[in-house]
């Protein structure tokens, strides 16, 4: 990977049935504030390697550049917690963070992990998508719904709210 | 001390890599930009190890560990998978491509020269014992008579045993005159908590036998390191290891000719047992200084000069065994011929051979 930078955070993101591992160059806005940002649909990261979900091992393709619909994307995940965290969820909060165990299905995935969030949990607006379009999960597994032998795993996911299909909960 | 060939297309990884494996590790450090430029240096220089990034434009590192696994002359080479593509799945990419070992960027420097340590010391320690490959990558060259008359002579000089490591159904113990037994290597495959000592049959000349899975391999043989291991521990049954090696030059046979002492290579000289064994000597390169190449005529009649078969080898022949009529006879009572006609052509010219494999 050209000119890798420290600020430059590695993420891979899913969307219909593809696995991109790319670079985002974090060092002007972090890639949680990029992807929660409502006046932008895409995303660029720079080289980009691409694999079908089917062999997500191996890579098909890659390019230098990368331009992602955000829209279309069913979620991002990242090895460092940190990387994923938008300004404001990387501080603490009055009422306490809360991690709030959680099930998720999305096409081709299914992921596990925690919410971090202050105050009661609400799971209808959770999922409203009105005001943010994604959802921070974070000590996230996925894996895939065709193969379970297949997984992922990260500190945080960005999950595309309007992509999930069923959410389980341990308790309300 | 270790010669390293980096290959990363970030320069500051490069450098980084550098400055730790050679400040801190004191090995040899060899910096490639790209897949083909360190295929290309991998061929030029012949480091013993490589760590490889996967995310490079060009040609992938999975490809650039592909292709040094195909390549015999690099083959052997120990490969690092460094990638930050750090899933599980990737891992399994990386090991099914022949890495030998995978790290996750951002590594700690004593965890990366930790396991640059654990490699390059695997295989090392040679086995104490003598061990003498007899090989022919072409079939039919009389190979396993040789090796077992081979080795019942060495026996007469120092404790020996007869590895069969063939994976098509050896026939050492047939050869031997000894009964077909359970006890063989391919259990060792199946089954780790067995041990060696209890596979091993004896001759009644006092030559010892680790025999062949009498049925073909369903599966993989060992691999390298393993069979590295199980020399070492053959070395305390025996002074002299001689090995009828498979007809392939699979990670077993890899890891004998590594270890090995002298190669008995055999020919004939028909053109294609002839063209069989130039591409052999080509594959043997780095251990040709090993090589003892001998020719071993099966059939009675004419044959070409020895002079031409040797120009056309451009190797000269340390023996040459003849056609020899009780060698079939002797084959066909199941007693070997240095036992059954102990002043035939072949124990004589064999006596001879085993003073220049010795020397």
């Amino acid at each position: 990977m050209q000119n890798r930078r420290s600020t430059e955070v590695i993420a891979e993101f899913f969307a219909h049935g593809y696995r991109v591992s790319g670079s985002f160059d974090a060092r002007q806005r972090t890639l949680g504030d990029m992807i929660y940002d409502i006046n932008t649909s895409y995303l660029t990261v720079e080289n980009a390697y691409v694999s079908s979900i089917q062999q997500p091992g191996e890579i098909s393709i890659n390019y230098p550049i990368a331009v992602i619909n955000k829209t279309d994307l069913t979620f991002v995940l990242t090895i460092e917690t940190e990387d994923a965290l938008r300004r404001d969820q990387r501080y603490g909060s009055y009422l306490g963070l809360k991690l709030t165990p959680i099930f998720i299905t999305l096409p081709f995935f299914e992921l596990k992990g925690f919410l971090r969030m202050p105050g009661r949990f609400d799971p209808l607006v959770l999922l409203s998508s009105g005001s943010e379009r994604f959802v921070t999960l974070v000590d996230v597994t996925a894996r895939t719904t065709f193969d379970s032998e297949i997984s992922f795993q990260g500190g945080a996911a960005l999950v595309n709210k309007p992509q999930i299909s069923f959410v389980g909960l341990e308790k309300l | 001390m270790a010669r390293i060939l980096i290959i990363d297309d970030n320069p500051e990884m490069l450098e980084m890599l550098h400055l730790i494996l050679r400040e801190r590790g004191k090995h040899e450090v060899i910096l490639a930009a790209d897949g083909q430029d360190g295929l290309t240096k991998a061929l030029a220089e012949r480091p013993e190890m490589a760590i490889v990034d996967v995310m490079m434009p060009e040609m992938t590192g999975y490809e650039v560990v592909r292709r040094i696994r195909a390549n015999p002359r690099i083959a052997k080479m120990r490969i690092i998978i460094l990638t930050a593509r750090g899933q599980p799945v990737d891992k399994t990419a990386a090991m099914a491509a022949g890495a030998d070992a995978y790290l996750v960027k951002p590594v700690a420097a004593a965890a990366l020269l930790d396991q640059i340590d654990e490699l390059i010391n695997v295989g090392k320690e040679k086995p104490k014992s003598v061990v003498i490959p007899v090989l022919s990558l072409r079939g039919g060259a009389g190979q396993t008579t040789l090796a077992v008359n081979l080795a019942l002579l060495l026996q007469r000089l120092a404790p020996t045993l007869l590895f069969d490591m063939a994976t098509n159904s050896g026939h050492c113990g047939f050869y031997m005159g000894l009964k077909q037994s359970n006890r063989h290597w391919g259990y060792l495959v199946d089954n780790a908590g067995i041990t060696i000592d209890g596979l091993i049959q004896a001759h009644e000349s006092g030559l010892k036998l680790l025999a062949a899975p009498p049925l073909p391999m369903q599966k993989e043989g060992f691999s390298y390191d393993q069979t590295a291991f199980i020399l070492n521990v053959l070395s305390k049954a025996a002074r002299i290891i001689v090995v009828d090696m498979p007809p392939m030059l699979n990670p077993m046979a890899q890891a004998t000719i590594k270890a090995a002492h002298k190669i008995l290579l055999i020919t004939n000289d028909e053109p294609l047992g002839i063209q069989t064994t130039l591409r052999t000597l080509q594959a043997l390169d780095e251990d040709r200084e090993k090589v003892i190449l001998v020719m071993n005529s099966l059939r009675s009649g004419p044959h070409p000069p020895l002079d031409a078969v040797q120009r056309a080898l451009q190797t000269p022949l340390a023996a040459h065994f003849v056609f020899d009529p009780q060698q079939i006879v002797s084959m066909q009572r199941g007693t070997p011929i240095l036992l059954s006609y102990p002043d035939a052509p072949t124990a004589v010219t064999l006596q001879r051979l085993a003073k220049i494999i010795l020397a």
